[in-house]
């Protein structure tokens, strides 16, 4: 069985974030931090937790990006998938889903994976939108927000339950091959171990040039992006933290809420 | 000059989700200056009537799509046929309310139908004669702005960000309703049951105010604090976002945001919480948003009454001291 894990390397959201002075992505210096999104990493846990209780389970990583996407890819061998493989797309800057996703419905469509894995959505662009596009590109079935799985490889199916809104889950029944996004909180994301992270960095990655578009890709723009605005009736407390403790207290006690 | 406009809803056991008036109302202000002709598709196990129901409360054209698996939402078979309704009935947009499984349809009609495809949008305007949709990015810390080179494209559009009431306009005569009655057998994607995972207790509901941690707390231990401010209430519940509920800090029960619970007490305080989108569909409605975070762009503040600009790991003892003060000295 061939699982593909697509992941994205995104810039760390906790850091602060510094726009380009065109105002359209964000400023990429030497000291920006990237990680792999959170989300593929539930993804990417997922896989290995199939591999773990499943006889003959190949896992491979897949991410789009410039030279720098080679890093969560060694992490994803690191933590324990079996290839690596970078297609290689040198523009910086923002791409958008559809593109990352005809890369990857390229790529896995002549690789014949039995399951492909990502997470729910990119932090960057929160979208939601890569998952579904593959799997539409691929022509194979999809079920997004999954928080559940369990593969039956003798029938080629797998039953998943995939979130809804307000606590609700649907379980659904998927043929394989399948592609499911993966929502956080299905499992506990493992530390690379040391002897993974020996065979890592020795590995060579699959290289794959990025394929030819003959349709224009970025049907949708991003124009800019900025910080948001504050609310216009908001009321920021001033002063020292005793200040603002006691400012809040009096609101608490205007609305007769306190004990 | 109109414009027509393909609205989807869902259903979920013949059941309308009540955010189709909502749908309507954008669907009728995304050409301001020009007619907007609706078809509103509703697709369901037996909907015929319900659509037909609806056609004549609003005033407009509905298409009813039927099959037994589509007692739940069903991107998979709607995918299959959409693309035919859509090239027959030639819209200038789609739209629908955003949540997990529209965003999917969305993508993936985008993909089949060659459209481009824009999620979670939050406002809109018209620029230079172009639509520009304002939507959300990393994490809520900054948001984008985004259009598409054709007017033409497929939105989905986050519950309350659009108050546009709509008002059936009785002057034009909507056309009879349609039914799609689609045979096939889809096995590739078989829907088996809905589950409720939200556990019976409702406390965060019921609650005068909610103390709600986000990923600012840093450390697992920090809910005690949480649990010390919302001792200071007489009817206070403990809240948190989706992230501190999957490092196991708090029980999934106590999610709030759009998988979580949708809590609106009289005063919501939001602990070292960002504010994405995701967290605040569970807690906008609040009466009074008091937001506490260390970083002043947090986007929470865009929809805070109340901003405190603190680290919280010192704030809030010093927040529960007082109370404690005030409590001896009064």
């Amino acid at each position: 069985m061939k699982i593909l894990v697509c992941i994205k390397q995104v810039v760390c959201s906790e850091s602060s974030l510094k726009l380009n002075p065109d105002g359209k992505w964000i400023q990429e210096t030497d000291s920006t931090e990237f990680r792999m999104n959170r989300f593929d990493e539930y993804a990417l846990e997922e896989a290995l937790l199939i591999k773990e209780t499943n006889p003959n389970v190949t896992i491979d990583v897949v991410s789009v990006g410039p030279d720098r996407v080679k890093e969560v890819i060694k992490k994803g061998l690191s933590k324990g998938a079996d290839n690596g493989v970078h297609i290689l797309n040198e523009e910086l800057g923002y791409c958008p889903p559809r593109k990352i996703a005809q890369q990857l419905a390229d790529y896995a469509g002549k690789q014949s994976y039995d399951l492909i894995l990502t997470g729910v959505m990119a932090e960057d662009d929160m979208l939601c939108q890569v998952g579904p596009m593959t799997a539409a590109f691929l022509s194979i079935p999809c079920a997004v927000s999954v928080v559940k799985e369990e593969i039956d490889m003798l029938n080629r199916i797998i039953t998943v339950q995939s979130e809804m809104e307000s606590g609700k889950v649907e379980e659904v029944v998927l043929s394989l091959p399948a592609l499911l996004t993966i929502q956080t909180g299905i499992n506990q994301p493992r530390y690379p171990s040391l002897s993974n992270i020996v065979r890592a960095n020795s590995q060579e990655l699959i290289v794959v040039q990025e394929s030819f578009q003959d349709d224009p890709t970025d049907k949708v723009l991003l124009l800019s992006i900025d910080y948001p605005a504050k609310s216009s009736t908001i009321c920021i407390l001033e002063g020292s933290a005793e200040e603002k403790a006691e400012q809040l207290l009096t609101i608490f006690h205007n609305k007769s809420l306190l004990k | 000059m109109y414009k027509k406009q393909i609205l989807i809803t869902e259903t979920i056991e013949n059941q309308i989700s009540p955010s189709y008036k909502e749908l309507l109302g954008f669907g009728a202000s995304i050409h301001p200056d020009g007619e907007n002709r609706i078809l509103l598709i509703i697709p369901g196990q037996n909907i015929k009537e319900l659509a037909e129901q609806i056609a004549i409360e609003n005033n407009i054209h509905t298409l009813a799509v039927e099959h037994e698996d589509l007692r739940y939402p069903n991107p998979h078979l709607l995918e299959k046929i959409l693309p035919e309704v859509i090239r027959k009935y030639m819209p200038s947009n789609i739209c629908m309310m955003h949540n997990v499984r529209t965003c999917q349809i969305a993508a993936s009609l985008s993909i089949q139908i060659d459209r481009p495809c824009i999620t979670g949008v939050e406002s809109y305007e018209i620029q230079n004669e172009r639509s520009v949709f304002t939507r959300m990015m990393f994490n809520g810390k900054l948001i984008g702005k985004t259009t598409c080179k054709a007017d033409q494209f497929i939105l989905t559009i986050i519950p309350g960000a659009f108050c546009g009431s709509f008002t059936p306009d009785r002057t034009i005569q909507h056309e009879k309703t349609e039914i799609i009655k689609i045979n096939e057998n889809a096995s590739a994607y078989k829907p088996i049951r809905i589950i409720e995972t939200i556990s019976k207790d409702n406390r965060l509901e019921e609650a005068d105010v909610v103390v709600s941690a986000g990923m600012g707390i840093e450390i697992k231990e920090r809910i005690d604090l949480i649990k010390k401010i919302a001792s200071i209430f007489s009817n206070a519940a403990i809240g948190g976002s989706r992230i501190v509920c999957d490092h196991g800090w708090l029980p999934y029960a106590c999610q709030i945001g759009e998988t979580g619970k949708q809590v609106s007490p009289k005063l919501y305080i939001a602990c070292g919480i960002s504010g994405t989108m995701q967290h605040t569909a569970g807690m906008k409605k609040s009466g009074c948003i008091v937001a506490i975070n260390k970083d002043p762009n947090a986007p929470i503040f865009s929809i805070a009454d109340y901003g405190v600009v603190e680290d919280l790991q010192s704030f809030l003892p010093i927040l529960a001291a007082r109370y404690d003060d005030r409590k001896k000295n009064p």
